[in-house]
């Protein structure tokens, strides 16, 4: 017990007194959550809920309704610039000003994409689909028999896309700052010998490693809140977050990444090798999840290895804590209950093997 | 000139012989190229686009007459397994749309459609009506969905957008004649056709590699040469430093220029690229870039003394500068603040540069541009190497 | 005599490689025990061994009476401290926070002064280490491995890399330790540091030990004959020197500007030496002894010098 407490207060003081370590716990999940923030709200729409910017070229006849148009555009969360000539479209387009270029006439209707845009385009050429419909058939004149009018299920604000990308962003923002500032933590000590000399004493593996992991737990669960707070504030995200279910989830997150950490030190036994895996994982798991982009717009593979992703249930309990989704209790605690057992094990079982390697 | 070639040799064996050389040069850069094509060749192609609707149909036929079922069909003709569907139709029901909530609160369908009991009088009427030529209220149908599911809110979206055709569709069904109406489009900056995403992020992956090799393979390495005391030796023979920065300067470039072969071979032969690895002025724009980076990687070196700072600090730099380099996505719709990092950011240039060597697409930034701001890089680079005694310091 | 440590026929292999091939040891109570042999000669390997940092492939250890199975058991740690070759503190703690530290890992522990007084670094105690000389660092090592009052002290090349200054005063430590009555297992590849420190020594070479005894008998038994340097003014006709030469019973080597006499007798020798010069008018200039070290004894042991 004595040197528990003892131990529990000098990593307390090795943690603070690590420029390093508090740089990757406090200010990269904010660093990193800010950049894919900025960048992917920038694609799909962010905080003005503009996602794309289409420059339109109306024939004389048809210049009359570009009011009517503008209005449609905007309702449909576009916004929309008129110009006078197709030349000045392809500039738009092509210097990246505009996403997307439409030259209107009353027979026939051109889309023009920029190359550099590469899968971007994809999307685009499905809102093409929608957009032609819709000047198709008022141009052709079909009457709208069915409208469809959208009913939201659960009350609650509605979200920008940002709003989306925050709790995932988050998610991954966590995992990599615990894992990795495990990891390098006790791959260093093995490196410098620290673990040997430890070894020869009383002190357990266990105890030892419960020391390292306790402080990137509560600092990560500190930054996760922190990171909440900065997004409600820059990105002006409104979430009616439950604080106990995100102590929770944040909580029992840590502790599984932190477990996840000890034992990447422990299978790769140098830091370097450590580093290496923990960083193609982290982008696996980045891109191979559901933090950026639903399920539903996912080929069938990767839909199997995101459902096999911690990240993924994080991100979802996340989601479910700030307010933005909905899932069963049941499955919520079920989820922590998870996390929080394989955390402390493959703390217990990395700490156990940690020491008994230095013994060769 | 013997000893720059000393100088050469020896670096080069030593990054060959480094598994951590190994791994940065080579394979880093492989597997982030498999990582994200295996990711991103298929999201949002039209085909992989699936959205679980489940159609919850309350209307009651009136004299037999049944619109609703076109409106059914017209969905299925938009669903899977037809080629190009948007949705897959978990089930049509009949009864209450509360029956089907909780499949959309549980992510077991993304929205659903709900046709009223009077649809079927709503569209009698206005088909009557539209015969008249007498004004008419559409006949509604019900969306529900959950706006904070991104799933589910696209599905939402999709339904919208598919209601034109919808009624296109039933209209034919009422052999309407539609008027001609041709819609076509034109891809501005466009070299090759139909580029796939590998096409679009090679050139990225390429100056990823080359600036990580710049950062990783030359920072550290130098940072390690100073602590322990090996530049202190060279500097104590009478070997000059202009020997050793050439043949130093030309290992890495030499990896680069394999790298870049490695990369590019890669790309073609595995994932189907058509980008022109060949192209003359993609490999000299690539030596160019190459020098800037190696050049940064210098600066790193001589401003912080520990490999273990300067790894840290690369790995710190490396994503928000690839991020905002426009590699994985386009960018755009930036805050201005944001802007700037993009507007400074030297692997921008490079990649909107290499996109176009590569004959993927124009440049979205002029070319005098791509040239100047990373020699902008590289003049600043010099101009604080400079400043630093070279070889006594060292 | 009270055994505290005793190893009978000690094995390790790595693979087809066997480091140390069938040892036996045993380490009285307060002695300084020194094991010495080249790089690579099993020292660490078995020194690692004993402080349970590595398994033996077979052979007994016991360690204060009781043996050592597997792991060593915490009662054991309680009573031993370790010197490790390197020693990394942990980072971004002070010197009197590393000992507090270790302190807590055990159940009795001197305070943290007196750790600090016994190495003298009291005025470093709120120093972080890595701003410690090399010196500083080892003596600091060594106060973390006496932090528990320990019985036994494992030393694995205490003073490799130190300046002859901070050498010195390890060497100093360890004779106030052994003059406290603790046991000191010592690996070292310094003569003079074996021959100062040791009240035995083990030499091993190749994974064997190769003799066991005090550095006195071991240089009386293996050491070889002492050697004596003089020259003389003026310079002696030959006859004269034959005359010594059949006095001493040996013969006299001529070197550059000096004689040499080999010999095992040294005084004896001497005085005959003396005697003659004063019979012959010759005064005797330089005169130096030079008597055999371990250095010789474990040439002549091992058929090779130590440093190999």
């Amino acid at each position: 017990m004595k040197s528990g407490n003892t131990l529990l207060l000098k990593s307390f003081y090795m943690f603070v007194r690590d420029g390093k370590a508090t740089l990757m716990m406090f200010v990269s999940p904010l660093a990193f959550m800010l950049i894919l923030g900025f960048v992917i709200a920038g694609i799909s729409g962010g905080t003005q809920n503009v996602s794309v910017r289409l420059a339109f070229h109306l024939s004389k006849n048809l210049q009359p309704f570009e009011k009517a148009l503008e209005q449609e555009a905007r309702n449909a969360g576009f916004s929309a610039v008129f110009v006078k000539d197709e030349k000045t479209i392809k500039r738009l387009v092509s210097s990246a000003k505009m996403q997307m270029g439409i030259s209107l006439t009353s027979t026939s209707m051109t889309f023009f994409y920029n190359q550099a845009f590469g899968q971007y385009n994809n999307y685009l050429r499905i809102l093409q689909k929608f957009v032609s419909q819709a000047v198709k058939k008022r141009i052709s004149g079909i009457p709208t028999y069915v409208e469809a009018q959208p009913v939201k299920i659960n009350r609650g604000v509605n979200l920008t896309v940002i709003s989306f990308i925050v709790p995932g962003a988050m998610a991954i923002a966590i995992l990599t700052a615990c894992v990795l500032s495990t990891a390098t933590a006790f791959s260093n000590y093995r490196s410098n010998n620290t673990l040997k000399r430890l070894k020869v004493t009383p002190l357990s593996g266990n105890t030892f490693a419960f020391s390292i992991a306790v402080h990137r737990f509560w600092s990560s669960v500190v930054s996760s809140i922190l990171t909440i707070l900065a997004a409600e504030a820059i990105f002006s995200t409104i979430y009616s977050i439950n604080w106990l279910l995100l102590l929770l989830i944040t909580s029992t997150a840590a502790i599984m990444s932190i477990g996840l950490g000890t034992i990447f030190s422990v299978v790769f036994r140098d830091m370097w090798t450590t580093l290496n895996f923990s960083t193609i994982l982290l982008t696996v798991m980045m891109l191979f999840s559901n933090v950026f982009y639903p399920f539903s717009i996912m080929p069938n593979y990767m839909r199997i290895i995101a459902h096999t992703m911690p990240v993924t249930y994080f991100t979802q309990g996340l989601r479910y804590a700030l307010g933005i989704s909905p899932m069963y209790m049941s499955e919520f605690l079920l989820v922590n209950a998870i996390f929080a057992f394989a955390g402390v094990m493959l703390v217990i079982i990395g700490g156990r093997i940690m020491f008994y390697f230095e013994r060769r | 000139m013997k000893s720059a070639w000393q100088f050469f040799k020896i670096h080069f064996l030593s990054d060959m012989r480094n598994r951590k050389s190994i791994f940065w040069a080579m394979l880093f850069p492989s597997i982030l190229l498999f990582i994200l094509v295996l990711t991103f060749s298929n999201l949002g192609v039209k085909g992989s686009l699936d959205f679980r609707i489940i159609i919850v149909d309350e209307a009651q036929s009136v004299k037999g007459i049944d619109y609703a079922n076109s409106l059914i069909s017209a969905f299925r003709s938009l669903s899977y397994p037809n080629k190009n569907g948007f949705f897959t139709i978990v089930k049509v029901m009949k009864g209450s749309v509360k029956d089907a909530f909780n499949d959309v609160l549980y992510s077991k369908a993304d929205a659903i459609i709900e046709i009223p009991r009077d649809f079927n009088k709503l569209v009698m009427r206005s088909v009557l009506f539209a015969r008249l030529g007498l004004p008419f209220a559409a006949a509604h149908i019900k969306v529900y969905y959950l706006p904070n599911e991104a799933s589910s809110s696209l599905a939402q979206g999709a339904i919208d957008g598919v209601m034109d055709e919808v009624n296109s569709y039933m209209m034919s069904k009422f052999n309407y004649h539609l008027k001609e109406f041709t819609v076509q489009s034109e891809t501005i900056g466009e070299m090759m056709k139909a580029p796939t995403y590998t096409d679009f992020v090679t050139p990225g992956i390429i100056i990823i590699g080359a600036f990580t090799t710049g950062l990783l393979l030359v920072g550290p390495k130098l940072a390690f040469m100073k602590r322990n005391m090996v530049m202190k030796k060279y500097a104590s023979t009478p070997v000059s430093p202009k020997s050793f920065f050439t043949g130093f300067t030309f290992s890495k470039l030499f990896l680069m220029i394999i790298q870049y072969f490695l990369l590019a071979i890669l790309a073609v032969l595995v994932f189907n690229s058509a980008v022109h690895i060949f192209s003359p002025w993609a490999i000299l724009y690539y030596l160019f870039t190459c020098m800037i980076y190696i050049l940064i990687g210098f600066d790193i070196g001589f401003l912080f003394s520990s490999p273990t700072a300067v790894s840290a600090l690369t790995s710190v730099v490396n994503l928000p500068l690839e991020f905002l380099a426009g590699i994985y996505f386009p960018l755009f719709n930036l805050p201005w603040y944001v802007n700037i990092f993009v507007w400074s950011n030297p692997l921008w240039y490079a990649t909107n540069a290499m996109r176009q060597f590569l004959n993927v697409g124009l440049s979205t930034t002029p070319m005098w541009l791509n040239v100047f701001i990373p020699a902008l890089w590289g003049m600043a680079s010099l101009i604080f190497l400079s400043t630093r005694k070279m070889w006594k310091r060292i | 005599m009270e055994k505290v440590i005793e190893v009978r026929d000690l094995r390790k292999k790595y693979g087809n490689f066997e480091a140390v091939k069938g040892i036996d040891i045993d380490v009285f109570k307060g002695e300084v025990f020194g094991f010495l042999g080249p790089n690579g000669a099993g020292k660490t390997t078995t020194l690692e061994i004993l402080e349970g940092l590595r398994k033996p492939t077979s052979g007994t250890i016991k360690m204060f009476g009781e043996e050592i199975k597997g792991d060593v058991i915490p009662e054991i740690k309680e009573r031993i401290g370790v010197v490790l070759q390197q020693t990394s503190f942990l980072d971004h703690l002070k010197v009197k926070e590393i000992l507090e530290l270790f302190a807590s890992f055990f159940k009795k522990s001197i305070s943290i002064e007196k750790a600090l007084e016994m190495v003298e670094l009291k005025e470093k105690v709120n120093a972080y280490p890595e701003n410690l000389s090399g010196g500083q660092r080892q003596r600091l090592a060594i106060a973390v491995a006496l932090i528990n009052d320990p019985d036994l002290i494992f030393m694995d090349e205490p003073t490799t890399g130190l300046d002859p200054q901070s050498r010195e005063s390890i060497w100093v430590l360890v004779e106030k330790l052994k003059s406290n009555g603790k046991t000191i297992f010592l690996t070292t590849h310094y003569m003079e540091e074996a021959q100062r420190l040791c009240d035995r020594i083990t030499i091993i070479d190749h994974g064997k030990v190769v003799e066991t005894d005090s550095p006195e008998h071991l240089i009386l038994k293996y050491g070889g004959e002492s050697k004596i340097d003089f020259s003389c003014t003026p310079t002696p006709p030959t006859e004269k020197v034959e005359e010594l030469e059949r006095e001493l019973q040996g013969k006299i080597h001529k070197l550059d500007d000096h004689c040499r006499i080999v010999t095992k007798d040294l005084t004896q020798t001497l005085e005959k030496i003396v005697l003659w010069s004063k019979k012959n008018n010759v005064s005797l200039t330089d005169v130096f002894f030079i008597e055999p070290t371990l250095e010789d004894v474990f040439l002549n042991l091992t058929g090779r010098e130590l440093r190999d």
